[in-house]
């Protein structure tokens, strides 16, 4: 509704008064009209009668006076005597309503007319000339005869006009009649329409305050909510819609109530394991930081890194992994505060990810008490784990920093506690490490990580494994992922994110982008050659590299190179670096674009602003988030999450692909809410090309050769 | 009053007052005044005061009342007359000359009737008609107003057969007359002979003076469509006679009192209410002149006009 907003009481005055209106108006007009008529009619009908009557009786009367004067004019006509004929017709004419009365011969000519000198005389009766000629005029004639013979005859002239007036009259004075019938009935007819309109504004504002008033109540209120407001609606006692209404708001307001508290929680809790996240570490580290800054007690920090996590996950999944992370959450939020460690629940225990926990020690300054926590913390850890009826025996390096002792700066604090967890690492493992000053500086482990992957990108010492990428519909490969694989001679199997951060943090991202793509295509290319030429193949490079001209054309040389199209190629883009990056990366997308090089967003679903905005973005494939694939045995809104993504995908033609796929009941669902392409330990492990030259050859079955272009799916 | 019951009425009053005059002339000296009338009701009273008047003016004479006596038609008139039991009348010229003539009456004085001494005859015919004189008449037909008429019958007939025209009487005016011969009507009314020449119903028509000035009689649009073609000689508009074998001192007195008439004062309203007579006089030359004429021509005429 535009322009005039009517409260809901005016609109039931306006909809019932109209309504009154409408009909009154109708019904008005249906009766006046048929009054109208009916008194017309009656008018015309009476006074037409009357008229003919008196019409009649005129003529009636006309006849038996002519009859009268040609009885008389008989001797006058027989001696031609003109006085005495002259006196009859002066005599007839006085009559009222004679028009004129005349004598004629046998032959119809006028004998006497009346008049003195007889002008007419000669004249032929029926032509005679009656003054006003549109007068109405009865023409009545009577023979005069003697004996049998005929020697003429009377014509007089009946003026009508009377019977005429008296209609007339008696039509003006129905017609008056009936006007009047029809004011009053106007009269009674806006009394009633007054009558109804009050009764009208009456129900109106009945309703308004059976209804519009608690409805305004609870609008106020719901606006309110919508503010912050928290506390219970206005009591409404009642059965009806509004009490209805009512109850759903309080349980609304309730929802809200426990939501924001949960969406609070969630916002600096880990999902998985209840504890701190990152965030909320951070946040308390901070507090920690100020606290000193103003007189405060210092406090330790331990960085917690499990070893050999990666085993589990790589032998039981992604579940068994998250179980397994639980487990050892559990195991050492209950150490930590019941084995006496735990002073006035000063430690806290949080999850910065994956397989790193931390835990802040108030109070703890010396490296004695710090080490003490940290031996809890391995032998704790020292017992097996059983996951899926395996037992896993792992360890945990652990680096340990103080504060202010070793810095006052939460990220300096970090940096030091992980430089000293990888001192633990390097040191044999399952064990920890106070930080000193002797990290920082070249020897550094961090360094040491920088050299060591710059010699390993020089060496070409970084692996691809490729993780296949079927069609839904009917289980095709159509593309393989690229994943990059770094096993270090110390380290062992360094997590991709960790590395990939480094080579960012030392400028070798584009170095790391550049060994990936020459990589793929290389073995892209053999691909083809060994038969699987439809096949595409999918790089993750940080978008924010593709603002730099080296990598574009880095890409375009090879795929010249290698005589690929763009097509073949895909570039992977993680969700949350496509909203910073892309859209100043326009050049980089446009070369792209330019290649025929698509790009899909990673690891989609996380972040609203991407959603909003994804019809803007220039990619041409989603890959969804892992999480919601593997909500979708677990939980309704997770399947909604996946379902929802992929409609709204396929609503501005992109295709989606789902990450993570692990069980036959995801795929099934997938297939269900129409999802294009999936990947996961369901269809195949990442691995090495040898291998995927093996397992490509095994699932040749269905496979039409054929490369499957965007455009397939872009509806 | 329809007419049947006026006629017995008036044939009642006549016998009456025969009865009473019959009765008079054993008893001396009443005087009985008659007259032709179809309407004794209305002319008694027009009557009545000279009647008295003159009673009064001959009381001398040993009159002791004067009676009056109307009667319908002329013949029974003259029949009364010829008995002696009418003394007086007042006529017409021709119907004295009647009385005189088959009843031995004698004139006696000149009535100015309607103020007129004398009155004359017109011949008058329609515009468009190559009628000129009397002399063109011969085949055409003329209107006459009544058979008892002096001004427009008996005075102008007698003018046509002086004339030497042979006048043959006809049912209807759209009649044509014998070869050789006029043709007369009588139209009943002076206003039916105007309007019968207007419009060309008779050739010629005759009116006295007095009608023709009359324009309820002869409308001014007829006059101007009319043209004289002859003038009768003048006579005279009324004439007294007496019974010839009335007293002569009586007729003498009766003479006198009405000679004198004009110049009583008292009189005057008694003369007027008797037809608007301004005076009586006595019969002048030409009057007498034109009722010996009348006379000589009376048995022709009867003749005639039978």
């Amino acid at each position: 509704m535009s322009g005039l907003r009517l409260s809901l009481t005016q609109r039931y005055a306006l909809l019932i008064n109209g309504t009154i209106l409408v009909v009154i108006v109708l019904l008005g007009a249906l009766f006046l009209n048929k009054i109208k008529d009916t008194s017309a009619e009656i008018r015309e009908q009476s006074g037409g009668e009357l008229a003919s009557r008196i019409e009649s009786q005129l003529v009636e009367n006309g006849q038996r006076l002519a009859d009268g004067l040609a009885e008389r004019a008989v001797n006058p006509l027989y001696a031609l005597d003109m006085r005495s004929l002259r006196d009859m017709l002066v005599e007839a004419s006085a009559s009222d309503g004679i028009e004129y009365a005349v004598v004629t011969d046998t032959e119809g000519r006028i004998l006497h007319d009346g008049s003195l000198t007889i002008e007419s005389f000669g004249q032929q009766a029926r032509w005679l000339d009656v003054g006003d000629t549109e007068a109405p005029l009865a023409r009545v004639s009577a023979p005069v005869s003697l004996g049998g013979e005929q020697l003429g005859a009377v014509h007089i002239g009946v003026s009508l006009t009377p019977a005429l007036v008296q209609g007339e009259r008696m039509k003006t004075q129905l017609g008056d009649l009936m006007a009047a019938r029809t004011r009053d009935m106007m009269t009674s007819m806006a009394i009633y329409v007054l009558v109804l309109l009050l009764a009208g504004l009456l129900l109106a504002a009945v309703i308004s305050r059976r209804f519009a008033t608690p409805i305004r109540q609870l609008a106020d209120y719901a606006r309110e909510v919508g503010r912050g407001r928290r506390d219970a609606p206005p009591a409404m006692e009642r059965g009806d819609e509004i009490g209805m209404l009512a109850a759903s708001l309080d349980a609304m307001s309730r929802d809200l109530r426990l939501s924001a508290g949960e969406v609070d929680y969630l916002a600096y809790h880990d999902s998985l394991t209840r504890l701190p996240n990152r965030a909320q570490f951070k946040r308390l580290l901070r507090e920690e930081v100020e606290r000193i800054r103003v007189g405060g007690r210092g406090f330790g920090v331990l960085f917690i890194d499990l070893d050999q996590f990666k085993q589990v996950n790589d032998t039981l999944g992604h579940e068994a992994g998250d179980e397994f992370l639980t487990i050892v959450a559990n195991r050492l939020s209950e150490r930590l505060q019941t084995a006496g460690l735990d002073y006035d629940g000063e430690l806290t225990l949080a999850r910065l990810g994956g397989d790193e926990f931390t835990v802040l020690a108030r109070g703890v300054t010396e490296p004695a008490r710090g080490e003490q926590l940290a031996a809890a913390v391995i032998e704790t850890l020292a017992e097996p784990i059983e996951v899926q009826a395996q037992a896993f025996s792992i360890g945990a390096s652990i680096g340990i920093t103080f504060c202010p002792r070793d810095g006052d700066d939460l990220n300096v604090l970090l940096r030091n506690a992980d430089r000293a967890m990888y001192r633990a690492k390097e040191a044999g493992r399952n064990t920890f490490c106070v930080y000193d000053r002797s990290m920082d500086g070249t020897a550094t482990r961090q360094l040491s990580l920088e050299a060591d992957l710059r010699d390993v990108l020089n060496a070409n010492d970084l692996t691809l494994a490729y993780q296949p990428i079927v069609r839904v519909t009917d289980g095709a490969v159509v593309a393989v992922e690229a994943l990059c694989r770094w096993h270090h001679p110390v380290l062992g199997y360094v997590q991709p994110s960790r590395f990939v951060q480094i080579a960012e943090q030392s400028g070798q991202i584009e170095h790391l982008d550049q060994f990936v793509v020459s990589q793929l295509l290389h073995d892209l290319s053999q691909l083809h050659d060994e038969g699987f030429a439809h096949l595409a193949g999918s790089a993750n490079i940080a978008s924010l590299h593709l603002r730099k001209p080296a990598i574009l054309e880095h890409i375009a040389e090879r795929l010249d190179y290698y005589q690929l199209d763009g097509e073949h190629l895909r570039i992977e883009v993680r969700e949350k670096n496509v909203m910073r990056h892309l859209e100043h990366a326009s050049v980089g997308a446009r070369r792209l674009r330019e290649l025929g090089v698509p790009i899909w967003i990673d690891d989609f679903g996380t972040r609203i602003a991407t959603l909003k905005h994804i019809d803007v973005l220039p990619v041409s494939g989603i890959k969804i988030h892992s999480e919601f694939i593997d909500g979708i045995s677990a939980g309704q809104n997770q399947r909604v999450v996946a379902q929802a993504i992929t409609e709204m995908c396929h609503n501005i033609g992109l295709p989606v692909t789902a990450e993570g796929v692990e069980h036959q009941e995801q795929l099934e669902y997938l297939q269900e809410i129409g999802a294009d392409f999936a990947q996961g330990y369901l269809f195949a492990r990442p691995m090495p090309y040898d291998d995927l030259l093996g397992y490509l050859r095994r699932q040749r079955k269905g496979d039409d050769g054929r490369l499957i272009l965007l455009s397939d799916y872009i509806r | 009053m329809g007419p049947e019951l006026a006629k017995q009425l008036r044939q009642i009053i006549a016998v009456l007052l025969l009865l009473c005059a019959t009765s008079a002339t054993a008893a001396p000296r009443v005087l009985v005044l008659g007259a032709v009338h179809d309407d004794p009701n209305e002319h008694y009273a027009a009557l009545k005061p000279i009647a008295d008047y003159v009673a009064a003016a001959l009381a001398p004479t040993g009159i002791e009342s004067v009676e009056i006596v109307i009667v319908p038609d002329r013949s029974q008139m003259l029949n009364l007359m010829r008995d002696g039991r009418i003394d007086w009348i007042s006529e017409t010229a021709f119907g004295a000359v009647h009385l005189v003539e088959r009843a031995g009456a004698e004139f006696l004085a000149r009535r100015w009737k309607d103020g007129t001494a004398e009155y004359r005859s017109l011949f008058f015919a329609h515009n468009d008609s190559d009628i000129e004189t009397l002399d063109d008449l011969a085949g055409r037909t003329v209107a006459f107003e009544h058979r008892n008429s002096t001004s427009a019958f008996f005075a102008p007939a007698v003018m046509l057969g002086e004339q030497g025209l042979t006048l043959h009487a006809m049912a209807s005016p759209r009649e044509a007359p014998p070869p050789g011969s006029s043709g007369y009507v009588f139209s009943g009314a002076e206003y039916n002979t105007a309007v019968w020449v207007d419009k060309g119903i008779v050739d010629v028509g005759v009116l006295s003076e007095s009608n023709w000035r009359d324009a309820e009689t002869v409308p001014p649009a007829f006059i101007e469509r009319f043209r004289i073609i002859a003038v009768s000689e003048p006579m005279p508009r009324a004439v007294e006679v007496v019974r010839g074998g009335l007293d002569a001192d009586v007729a003498d007195a009766l003479r006198e009192a009405l000679f004198a008439m004009h110049e009583d004062a008292a009189a005057l309203q008694v003369l007027n209410a008797f037809e608007g007579t301004a005076r009586f006089d006595a019969l002048s030359d030409t009057d007498i002149d034109t009722l010996s004429r009348i006379r000589e021509a009376l048995p022709g005429f009867r003749e005639q006009f039978p």
